[in-house]
């Protein structure tokens, strides 16, 4: 319904001032320019744009958040440490290991240099052996060999040993 | 802002185990840590990954390594080392050994698939993701299932003989029967290996003997003699055996330690 169109018979009586009557009679057939109104709601929008969601939280409201939030990792992380089945790991740093690290000395580097004539000797061992030998190796797969390369000096102590499971 | 700054700091110090605990981007192995690399690269490459784990037989002993070497100059050397041995219901192990006057722990965790070599005096330790070899050209690969997992004492001989110099060497292998060691009875068997005198400018023949009890029931060998002309005399057995299921921790690296795990290229 036209705001301006209402039945006069039925708003008399009401107490209105005789100036206000004639006031929306003589506007009960007037009619605004084109486009006022939504030029006016489009002015409002402009003026009164919504903020997105990341603006509307100021510094505060943010550092509260962050708080919670560490606070709560706090808590989880120590609850975790309590519980009797969630051991804490140890700390592990990764390398990176070389194809074949070639032999290794088991003996000073002056021994090695002082050493005549040394000779190698290679065989494969199984692991069961290489342990008894003295060799810290597992050897849950006792019988499985090893491919040992020692070379060893004229006087037959071991200079240096090279290990690889073929 | 000061808010904000006593907030962010408090978040990272809650972040902070977490950052801990990453592994970070890999580095190169350090010289002399080669020979561990080196030991630990054998102790996690195996052909039977899974085939050689013992589920359900768990146990702890010691095992003790007596060995006698006698010098040219009649001079003798004798060593006992004693070791103490771990196995759980999972097939988890644990040697628990000295290797260059330091404590060695060895924990094979094939229910994680790793490998791990530790020291507890330092904490520190290192790691390696259990993984059968790549195949090598001409290689056969020794392929031993846990069923036929009795150490044959006649290959052991053999492979033992081509450290010795010359050829020509004979071997004879033979059954030693049952007997029953510390309660459990055990299969033995004995090989001899022969290198004729000659052979590599010895004068007389050198002979290398190797004999093994294994005790079926646990899957363990439980006695093995090796007598080599150049190592000398080494008697290993297994002692204070007991079959209760040994404590998880024990197949467990401590938090405390610092790990490094050996990537492979």
């Amino acid at each position: 319904m036209n705001l301006f169109d209402f039945d006069d018979d039925s708003n008399a009586g009401n107490g209105r001032a005789p100036e206000w009557e004639a006031a929306r009679r003589t506007l009960a057939q007037a009619a605004p320019p084109d486009h006022v109104e939504q030029a006016l709601l489009r002015a409002f929008a402009r003026r009164h744009a919504p903020r997105p969601w990341y603006r509307r939280w100021d510094l505060d409201t943010v550092a509260s958040w962050v708080a919670i939030g560490a606070l709560c990792g706090v808590l989880a992380t120590v609850g975790m440490s309590l519980l009797p089945g969630a051991a804490p790991s140890a700390r592990v740093v990764r390398v990176l290991a070389a194809a074949d690290v070639g032999f290794v000395s088991i003996v000073p580097p002056e021994r090695m240099a002082a050493a005549v004539n040394p000779q190698l000797k290679q065989a494969d061992i199984p692991r069961s052996a290489l342990v008894q030998m003295g060799i810290p190796i597992v050897a849950d797969a006792p019988d499985e060999l090893v491919h040992a390369e020692l070379m060893v000096a004229a006087t037959g102590e071991p200079l240096a040993i090279r290990l690889a499971v073929n | 802002m000061r808010q904000f700054v006593l907030s962010a700091g408090f978040a990272l110090l809650a972040l902070a185990p977490v950052a801990h605990a990453q592994q970070g981007s890999a580095a190169a192995v350090p010289a002399n840590d080669a020979l561990e690399v080196m030991l630990l690269r054998i102790s996690a490459s195996s052909r039977c990954t899974d085939g050689c784990v013992v589920r359900g037989l768990p146990y702890s002993a010691e095992r003790v390594t007596e060995s006698v070497r006698v010098l040219a100059d009649g001079n003798r050397i004798v060593q006992r080392n004693t070791e103490k041995v771990y196995r759980d219901s999972d097939g988890r192990t644990r040697v628990e050994s000295e290797w260059q006057g330091k404590t060695l722990v060895q924990i094979q965790d094939p229910v994680a698939g790793m490998s791990y070599r530790l020291y507890p005096e330092t904490k520190t330790g290192y790691r390696m993701a259990i993984a059968a070899p790549a195949p090598a050209a001409g290689t056969s690969g020794a392929v031993t299932g846990s069923a036929a997992a009795v150490p044959d004492a006649a290959r052991v001989a053999e492979q033992l003989a081509p450290a010795l110099p010359g050829a020509g060497a004979t071997t004879q292998s033979r059954s030693l029967g049952t007997k029953q060691i510390d309660g459990m009875t055990a299969e033995g068997g004995q090989a001899t290996v022969t290198v004729p005198a000659g052979a590599a400018g010895n004068v007389r023949p050198m002979v290398t003997t190797n004999e093994t009890w294994y005790a079926r029931d646990l899957r363990i060998p439980v006695l093995t003699k090796t007598n080599h002309p150049f190592s000398g005399e080494s008697v290993t057995r297994v002692q204070n055996l007991s079959r209760l299921e040994p404590p998880t921790a024990l197949f467990a690296v401590p938090a405390d330690y610092t790990v490094r795990e050996i990537v492979r290229r």
